[in-house]
């Protein structure tokens, strides 16, 4: 399969998603964890969005870093909702704390607060209402003041 | 419903505007709208507990990473063996190329000109340097964590001043000189000193430990300036001007120790008293 994969890009495309793509890799699994509460679906959904974007590694030559991470989010959450599911125990610290909260509530506090995208760049990866997004951003923010990591 | 829909309840306003407010990316008329909300449901502190809760989640969230047999996986999307052996062979010879020796003498001479004439402009017109961190809710965060417990992240365990001042003095790339401590009052003593390093921002800290009991007290030392902090109280302790900060429990007083160099001073006492304590510890 890797074969087959790798035959399909030049040495210049395959340099670039290792090297420029890649970069992003740590990020979308934290995303991926407040989507799944799962390392290993995480793991797996990171897995599924780098291959989803194989098809357009042409035109993502030409693109900044910017427009290439915001593409990666937004085919994280598309990929998430192709099949969702979530975990129901993890051994990681940010389980107890994100388990209470639904799936736009953690995305919009992970999106805002952990990636640090503004509120316009997270509208652009989940498709909400503007003040719905908020709405979400205020409820993981009240857990996260209340809450207390072991 | 439709009403309810479109606009923000006060708390909702007040939380989903906090990391704008922290950033200082709010409008004034949003800023005081913040202010006057955070007062009235009396949440005051409520920006500085959050810039202390979300570090401490993205500390969590940094623990998550794909390791190097996961990576791999996902290269192999694009590469198979060969040519992960090709493209690495292809970055070493890059490195090395031969070319670059033969055209290394001019590049120096050239480098060196240029450098003398940029680096004298840059000397009598540099920037004031600025944190590359958020100083105030990071090294609040630090306090507070090292507070509850400062078993590992106090790399230089001692309770005498001397062995700190040499500590801190042999430190390598520090950036600037942390000024030395002179003799405690009696009720003090150090206990311990570390070097944090944010993202290649030095920042030097050191633990005083009341002798009569556990309280504890933190001075950080770094480059930037103190106007580069949110505004704060000012004060004035025996010539020591200060800004005062609160969290929700612990107080912060910080000040320009140096030419480019803030202190800060963080603990339980009042700021003036933290002030008092600077004073005699590090002097004007």
């Amino acid at each position: 399969m890797a074969e087959n994969a790798a035959r399909k890009h030049d040495a210049g495309a395959a340099a670039f998603f290792v090297e420029t793509l890649c970069q992003d890799a740590d990020t979308l699994l934290r995303f991926a964890y407040a989507l799944t509460l799962s390392d290993e679906w995480a793991t797996d959904l990171v897995y599924k969005t780098y291959k989803s974007i194989l098809p357009k590694l042409p035109e993502l030559l030409k693109k900044d870093g910017t427009y290439i991470r915001q593409l990666l989010l937004r085919r994280i959450w598309e990929v998430h909702h192709e099949e969702a599911r979530e975990g129901t125990a993890s051994d990681n610290v940010l389980y107890p704390f994100l388990k209470l909260l639904d799936l736009e509530t953690r995305a919009a506090l992970f999106l805002c607060d952990v990636v640090g995208l503004s509120i316009d760049e997270a509208l652009e990866i989940t498709p909400m209402d503007h003040n719905d997004l908020r709405r979400h951003l205020a409820a993981g923010r009240k857990r996260l003041l209340d809450f207390r990591f072991e | 419903m439709a009403q309810n829909k479109a606009v923000l309840s006060d708390e909702d306003f007040l939380r989903s505007h906090l990391s704008d407010y922290l950033d200082e990316g709010l409008s004034s008329a949003n800023r005081q709208k913040f202010d006057e909300i955070a007062n009235r449901l009396g949440m005051a502190d409520i920006a500085t507990d959050y810039g202390i809760r979300r570090g401490r989640l993205q500390i969590e969230a940094q623990r998550l990473y794909l390791n190097e047999k996961k990576m791999r996986a996902i290269h192999e999307l694009v590469e198979d063996d060969a040519a992960r052996a090709n493209h690495e062979a292809a970055e070493i010879e890059e490195v090395g190329m031969s070319e670059m020796k033969g055209n290394a003498f001019r590049f120096i001479a050239l480098a060196a000109f240029f450098a003398i004439i940029f680096g004298g402009i840059y000397y009598f017109f540099k920037p004031t340097p600025k944190p590359t961190f958020n100083a105030l809710n990071s090294l609040i965060y630090e306090a507070d964590v090292m507070n509850e417990n400062s078993e590992g992240r106090l790399n230089f365990p001692t309770d005498k001043v001397e062995e700190v001042n040499n500590y801190f003095a042999k430190l390598p790339a520090l950036g600037f000189e942390p000024k030395p401590l002179k003799a405690l009052p009696a009720e003090w003593k150090v206990a311990g000193a570390s070097l944090i390093d944010y993202d290649g921002a030095k920042i030097t800290v050191t633990q005083f430990q009341n002798v009569t009991g556990n309280e504890k007290q933190y001075l950080f030392f770094y480059v930037g300036k103190l106007d580069q902090l949110p505004k704060g109280p000012i004060g004035n302790s025996n010539g020591l001007v200060y800004q005062s900060y609160g969290s929700s429990n612990l107080n912060i007083m910080a000040w320009e120790a140096d030419k480019n160099v803030v202190g800060m001073l963080i603990g339980y006492r009042a700021p003036k008293d933290l002030a008092e304590f600077a004073l005699k510890v590090i002097g004007p």
